[in-house]
């Protein structure tokens, strides 16, 4: 999962810093090619509450997957371009980050890659 | 919806614009096809959604709106003052508001929205009082004033601010206002071509026009103007105006038939093709500072009387023994001339940038009710940019398929370059207007090329059977033209020219004071201790000697002659320095070395002056 959820990451980042940095409009067609692993990583949340919360807390977490799915399929519906970044970088990458220790990421982007 | 939002928000506008605030009230109740849902965000924005046609579009985020707007400031980045920032679409209002709150109240914001809908909700919904009052924002909305939106662009765009332009679109406008946003958005690329290409031809020809002028001062003294030519020929005949494209060479041999039955007017590039084909125009016109002189070189053209602006190019100008008419172009020497003798100096006009436009100017003021255009392809007709035997005898074949395509008159689309199409724009406005002005027939009668709006499509063989019967001798009426000066007037002219080398002398002498202002001005600002009063009170010296400098008529050609030091000035104008303390010394440093080259010029036009009006008698 936490493979997955760093290659959305990255799709993610792509698409919406694209966009907000460079002016890159191809934020729906590159959000289809997303597609297949968005539906992977959020199934494995609905398949049971395999973090062991409290029931109300995995029926308002679980109601919080669907509600990115829905998002998701209602931008992708209308072609709708801001749904989808706020959807992507607002409520997708909610779920992404339970895999991803996002401190120790920041930490290694300051030290640089490049 | 919030009455009192509305309200405050158009007694906000009413500070800045009126007129437009009574023309939101007025439409107050207009609808176009776009609905418009106001929501809130999760992080507690009043965002829009917007429907058209069953599909619907967030022009906010739906979690989180701020941040997106956040990134859009970071992206932007600091904006100096006078910068001009135009935003398509005003959405609701959030990224207006933020770059409000984060830029100088100097920045120019103008917004464009294309869907009245989106505006007035806005306004009903949005306070934006406070963004309104803090700065005259222009608002140009579609269903409300969109023919304002030119006239704003030429307010707020300069050459001085051209390189700092930002044109935003609102996220999601390109879905549904495409066509409206591509519309504007083009005129705004056009304006600041021309803004580009009017400047890069100022600092092209600025070292050639002082010169220029200065050279044609003796004949401007002669005292030929287009108002006596007017006066000599007949307008109610055609006048043909021979111009140097591609298509010329299909049909110059026309033109002999036409000879002393429509006054002929060629363009100085089309004079040899002429002349070569045995035609004498009646007349050519020259308007660049900086040409070839070798197209106008050709044995029979030099007794041509030719018609010019003062800056024309002086070795053609010279060249010539026929009549030498000039017509005002603004330089505040050759206009000084007829004025001191209670006399006018016609211009054209406005003039679009090429030799044609000039003179197809020309001929609409003189009064022609028809005009034919031969040659005035504006396109590559053929692949090629001009007549054979103009610029080369053979032109060569260009590659034309990354150019621009525009309407041709004999097939869809013909290949053109920028500063054609903007010639093109303009013959198509002048066209409109002049029928608007008066009863007017523009013919062309150029065999390819682009489509002129509003010109009668003909066939040159055609247009002279229909057109050119009734003989006159033009040659003959031109020599018939007086001088407007009597010869007292003349002499007064050549004094004043006289003393034109004693006025550079004066320019320099202010320049150096200058100089030594601006050096003192340095000195306070380098002294970490700079008194605001001793500060002020040599600014104030410096702003009354560079007044009395400006004031003088000989200070317009020093600064033309130095259009490159300005440029340096001008365009680094918008960038601040971080106090005032520093802003001054960049002040005074600038203005140290523009004093400088300021002797160097008057010192450099004092010699030239001395050289060409001295020995006029």
């Amino acid at each position: 999962m936490e493979e997955l959820a760093r290659k959305l990451s990255n799709g993610i980042d792509n698409i919406c810093g694209g966009f907000h940095y460079f002016k890159k409009e191809n934020v729906l067609d590159k959000s289809r090619e997303l597609a297949e692993d968005i539906q992977r990583f959020c199934s494995c949340f609905l398949q049971g509450n395999i973090f062991g919360m409290e029931k109300d807390e995995y029926a308002d977490f679980e109601q919080f997957v669907i509600q990115v799915l829905e998002d998701y399929i209602e931008a992708m519906k209308q072609q709708d371009m801001v749904y989808m970044l706020d959807t992507l970088d607002y409520g997708l990458r909610e779920l992404l980050n339970i895999y991803i220790d996002v401190d120790a990421e920041e930490e290694n982007h300051v030290c640089g890659d490049f | 919806m919030c009455a009192g939002i509305f309200e405050k928000n158009l007694e906000a506008m009413e500070k800045w614009y009126p007129d437009f605030a009574g023309l939101v009230r007025g439409k107050e109740e207009i609808a176009d096809d776009t609905k418009v849902w106001p929501e809130h965000s999760w992080d507690g924005e009043v965002i829009f959604r917007i429907e058209k046609e069953g599909r619907m579009l967030y022009l906010g985020g739906k979690r989180r709106a701020k941040k997106p707007v956040e990134m859009w400031l970071e992206r932007l980045g600091k904006l100096p003052k006078y910068v001009p920032v135009f935003l398509f679409g005003i959405g609701s209002g959030a990224y207006l508001k933020a770059l409000v709150d984060s830029t100088k109240e100097e920045v120019n914001i103008v917004v464009y929205e294309p869907s009245v809908q989106i505006f007035l909700k806005a306004l009903h919904e949005i306070d934006l009082s406070k963004e309104i009052k803090n700065r005259p924002i222009a608002f140009i909305v579609e269903e409300i004033n969109p023919e304002e939106f030119e006239a704003v662009m030429d307010k707020v765009l300069v050459f001085e601010n051209v390189g700092f332009l930002k044109e935003e679109i609102h996220p999601n406008y390109k879905e549904w206002y495409a066509e409206q946003l591509t519309g504007k958005v083009r005129l705004l690329q056009r304006k600041v071509e021309k803004i580009m290409m009017n400047e890069n031809t100022g600092k092209s020809f600025s070292a050639h026009l002082a010169s220029n002028i200065l050279n044609n001062l003796k004949y401007v003294c002669e005292g030929y103007n287009l108002k006596e030519l007017a006066r000599r020929i007949p307008t109610d005949k055609p006048a043909i105006l021979v111009s140097a494209g591609p298509s010329l060479n299909k049909n110059v041999h026309e033109l002999k038939r036409a000879k002393n039955k429509a006054f002929i007017v060629a363009v100085d590039t089309a004079l040899k093709p002429l002349i070569k084909e045995g035609i004498r125009p009646d007349l050519f016109v020259t308007i660049d500072a900086k040409k070839p002189f070798q197209l106008v070189d050709i044995e029979g053209a030099e007794t041509v009387p030719v018609a010019a602006p003062t800056c024309a190019l002086h070795t053609i100008i010279e060249h010539q023994k026929g009549k030498k008419i000039f017509y005002n172009d603004s330089y505040a020497i050759p206009s000084h001339i007829y004025h001191m003798n209670g006399k006018e100096f016609p211009g054209v006009g406005r003039g679009g940038g090429s030799v044609a436009c000039s003179a197809f100017s020309m001929l609409f003021k003189m009064g022609f009710g028809t005009i034919i255009l031969v040659g005035q392809d504006l396109a590559y007709s053929d692949n090629k940019s001009h007549a054979d035997g103009t610029f080369l005898e053979k032109m060569p074949e260009e590659d034309t398929k990354n150019m621009i395509m525009v309407k041709g008159n004999y097939v869809d689309k013909i290949p053109t370059r920028r500063d054609f199409r903007s010639f093109l724009e303009w013959f198509n406005d002048y066209i409109k207007g002049a029928k608007e002005h008066r009863e007017f027939r523009a013919i062309n009668a150029t065999e390819g090329g682009a489509y002129i709006e509003g010109t009668e499509l003909y066939a040159l063989k055609d247009i002279i059977d229909e057109a050119c019967h009734e003989e006159v001798d033009f040659e003959e009426r031109i020599r018939q033209m007086e001088p407007a000066f009597s010869e007292e007037e003349r002499k007064k002219a050549v004094e004043y020219l006289h003393s034109i080398p004693r006025e550079y002398e004066e320019i320099k002498k202010a320049a150096k004071l200058l100089e030594k202002s601006y050096r003192k001005l340095h000195k306070l600002s380098d002294s970490g201790n700079m008194g605001q009063e001793e500060a002020k009170r040599v600014l104030k010296r410096i702003k009354k000697l560079t007044k009395k400098c400006k004031e003088r008529e000989a200070y317009q050609l020093v600064d033309m002659t130095m259009a490159n030091a300005d440029y340096i000035i001008r365009s680094e104008y918008f960038y601040e320095g971080e106090s005032s303390e520093s802003e001054i010394k960049e002040i005074a440093r600038k203005g140290i070395l523009y004093n400088q080259v300021l002797q160097e010029c008057a010192e450099l036009l004092k010699g030239l002056a001395e050289k060409t009006l001295l020995p006029i008698t």
